[in-house]
């Protein structure tokens, strides 16, 4: 009678819900003081910080002994449910003064109204970062934290490979699709790419760099465009790669995925920086035949990537927001920092989002994996520097991404087309926002 | 073990009518309540109380201003959001797909378990513990751990069984179309075959067994005795695991979500209604409309179960 185990299983998920509930009996604490803050506080304080990148404690304590005015208490808070815990703890009013983030989260918190606007606070810090990072802290124009680190896209590929199939690493998107056909003509086998059918990243990323923008802020109102030229250009790019076979569908859950590189089915790939630390375990039979490539491009004479920012949120109840940014300012952009962070000896996985990333690239790169026949950090720095500014989160994008997951498994099983998706996709997020009482068009 | 093993007595009867339960006075009352004050105050905390709460969140809906990003209000809409997960297509879409499939899994899962329960029941006594306890095993193994080890027996990317096909020239696949239930109803058959078995088994060892040396004198031959004696004696136990599964598989959750891991395109996350609600509820934030999905399906669920118990029942009896 199965229905036992079932309950079981979904127990874990009951036991987190009541863990939510029971976090917001616990506390409860003037939970209002969330006023915009505009001066400097004073004296000694103490503030919480949530991280789960490693090394990073260690860090908190060469500040602390640096800083005595500014004490930072450090909490581990890895785990699948670090951000489910991080919003019952705002909810509770015992939420941490600073927590890691991504940049869709940081979006999502904010339009939850989760965090606390540190515009005033932060603005001294702004010329530090990418503009592209500084955008990711500040969805709709007001700023919520600090960026910490990103991971701009380039690609990497079986250069053994490629060479056996007669085909070069490809300058445009075009190039990759007329590579990938090429390729099939000598293995019927083979793949170029790979989109898994859970994750439509590849998309974000193909929209990114063509120049698309999903969400744009204008006045009081967004304009929701998932069908401009731009948009359906990237798009179109992923319908050529599903209707002629050109690309795999593991998915990045399956623990076999790694293999599909590795036994050279699969020989190319967008990737980035945060992944390079896991090469070395995960392709120990192609170890030495990849090599690093820009990613491709929509146009070669206007190079543009695309990139996911870490980044360091201060949350609603904060009483310290100027500390807050001081510190996650200094965590991700001074030299002392990040010369310890980027050593893989910190194993952290850490790569800046500051405006000069040379400093720290070298250090990152797995010299094992590669064959030396390209400049890998010149590669990792131009993409750094490419990534496009145009941007933004819109306030429902995890209920955006959520609805364009379903999609996306569909396309990829031919069923719809991705400017159907798109096209439905649009109206769905333009609906949505109208509904949560926001501003709302769509563009073309 | 041993609990499991001896017959269980089963309702196959109205039992002798029970004697009118003595006129408790006001005091005797009051005990009985002193009595059940453990199990209230459980009930209330972890029942009444969180339903009630997920009641409440569901009258909500959480609205925003100007560009969307800062403070945040959640207003009282009525049973605004009842109203659109009635009209919510994907929400009954997978409520009508795991219907239809555990309509067919469960009929498939209940005729082997009441097959081998017969079959058990046809052998010698020591055979029979060995046997229950060997169809016992996949439903000892946690249900995460047995997921995860069919898992690895579908992947894609790392199946033996594929590899297998491959070296014996042919290709096959575990997901897409038709496929991806015949995977999910292989592992929930295999996980609950055993169970069922061991309930039906039961039921069959309390039946007298004048019953069938009556039938033998008559002439009949073991399977008549299977087909028109014992089961049409154990309908209440069918009935009862058969409710119990189509319960559980309204609350289907953790195998179609652990298996997207390695089919996301074919396992969706609007799969089963739990893995929609889910979704919502810590994918996409909104605590309110899932907690409206969440009342939607229990009660769904409680319909459903009354209906089929009353349509089986009439029909048997």
């Amino acid at each position: 009678m199965s229905q036992f185990r079932t309950r079981a299983l979904a127990s874990v998920a009951a036991a987190a819900s009541l863990s939510l509930l029971l976090a917001a009996c616990g506390g409860g604490e003037d939970s209002d003081s969330a006023a915009k803050p505009t001066e400097a506080t004073k004296g000694k304080v103490t503030l919480e910080f949530w991280s789960w990148t490693d090394g990073i404690e260690a860090q908190t304590k060469v500040w602390n002994k640096e800083h005595p005015e500014t004490q930072i208490k450090f909490v581990n808070a890895a785990g699948d449910t670090a951000y489910q815990k991080l919003r019952a703890a705002v909810n509770a009013g015992t939420a941490p003064c600073l927590s890691k983030m991504d940049g869709m989260n940081l979006a999502n918190f904010a339009a939850d109204g989760l965090l606390t606007d540190i515009t005033d606070v932060a603005g001294q810090y702004k010329g530090k970062y990418t503009a592209a990072a500084w955008n990711a802290v500040s969805p709709g124009g007001t700023t919520f934290g600090i960026p910490m680190g990103s991971s701009p896209l380039f690609t990497a590929y079986r250069a053994d490979l490629f060479e056996k199939y007669g085909i070069e690493a490809p300058k445009t998107w075009d190039d990759l699709i007329a590579a990938g056909k090429k390729a099939q003509k000598k293995n019927k086998k083979v793949k170029i790419f790979n989109m898994a059918g859970e994750d439509p990243s590849t998309l974000v990323d193909l929209s990114w760099e063509s120049g698309a923008q999903w969400y744009k802020a204008e006045d009081d109102h967004w304009v929701v465009d998932f069908t401009s030229p731009e948009a359906l250009k990237a798009g179109d790019i992923v319908q050529q790669l599903v209707d002629n076979d050109l690309a795999s569908n593991a998915s990045y859950a399956d623990p076999g995925v790694f293999k599909t590189w590795d036994l050279g089915t699969t020989i190319a790939m967008t990737t980035s920086t945060w992944q390079l630390p896991i090469y070395n375990t995960n392709f120990p039979k192609s170890k030495g035949k990849w090599q690093l490539a820009d990613s491709p491009m929509f146009d070669t004479a206007k190079p543009q990537t695309s990139s996911n920012f870490d980044t360091l949120g201060v949350l609603k109840g904060c009483k310290y927001p100027d500390r807050a940014a001081e510190f996650a300012a200094w965590l991700s952009s001074s030299k002392e920092s990040l010369t310890t962070l980027t050593d893989p000896a910190s194993k952290s996985g850490l790569f800046p989002a500051v405006t000069d990333v040379s400093p720290y690239v070298d250090k990152i790169i797995p010299t094992e994996m590669f064959n030396g026949e390209s400049d890998s950090a010149k590669v990792i720095t131009d993409a750094a520097s490419w990534v496009g500014d145009q941007w933004q989160y819109g306030p429902n994008y995890a209920a955006m991404y959520s609805e364009m997951q379903k999609q996306w498994g569909k396309v990829m099983k031919k069923e719809i087309t991705v400017k159907e998706m798109l096209t439905s996709i649009e109206k769905w997020t333009v609906d949505d926002l109208n509904d949560k009482g926001i501003k709302a068009v769509a563009g073309s | 073990m041993s609990t499991l093993t001896r017959p269980a007595k089963v309702a196959t009867d109205s039992p002798a009518r029970r004697p009118s339960p003595r006129r408790a006075g006001r005091r005797g009352a009051y005990k009985g309540v002193l009595f059940t004050l453990p199990f209230l105050l459980g009930f209330l905390a972890t029942y009444v109380v969180p339903i009630g709460y997920a009641f409440s969140q569901s009258l909500h809906e959480k609205k925003s201003t100007g560009l969307g990003f800062g403070p945040t209000r959640i207003v009282y809409t009525g049973f605004s959001n009842f109203a659109s997960v009635l009209g919510d297509g994907a929400f009954w879409a997978s409520m009508g797909r795991t219907l239809l499939f555990g309509s067919v899994q469960i009929t498939v899962m209940l005729g082997i378990a009441l097959l081998l329960a017969l079959l058990l029941d046809g052998v010698a006594a020591r055979a029979v513990r060995f046997f229950r306890a060997a169809l016992l095993i996949p439903y000892v193994i946690p249900a995460v751990v047995s997921t995860l080890m069919w898992l690895f027996l579908y992947s894609p990317t790392g199946s033996p069984l594929l590899d297998l096909a491959e070296r014996a020239g042919t290709e096959i696949t575990f997901f897409g179309g038709l496929n991806t239930y015949l995977s999910l109803g292989n592992l929930l058959t295999w996980q609950g075959i055993g169970f069922n078995m061991i309930l039906i088994s039961a039921s069959l060892q309390a039946l007298p067994r004048e019953l069938y040396e009556a039938a033998r004198l008559d002439g009949a031959r073991e399977w008549r005795i299977a087909w028109s004696i014992k089961v049409p004696n154990i309908t209440g136990i069918l009935v009862l695991t058969g409710m119990f599964s189509l319960i559980g598989r309204l609350q289907l959750f953790g195998e179609p979500l652990i298996m997207r891991q390695i089919a996301p395109e074919s396992i969706n996350t609007d799969f089963t209604p739990m893995m929609e609600i889910y979704d919502k509820a810590f994918k996409v934030g909104d605590y309110q409309y899932a907690a409206a999905e969440s009342l939607v399906l229990a009660v769904a669920t409680g319909i459903l179960a009354f209906v089929f118990y009353r349509v089986t029942n009439r029909k048997m009896s």
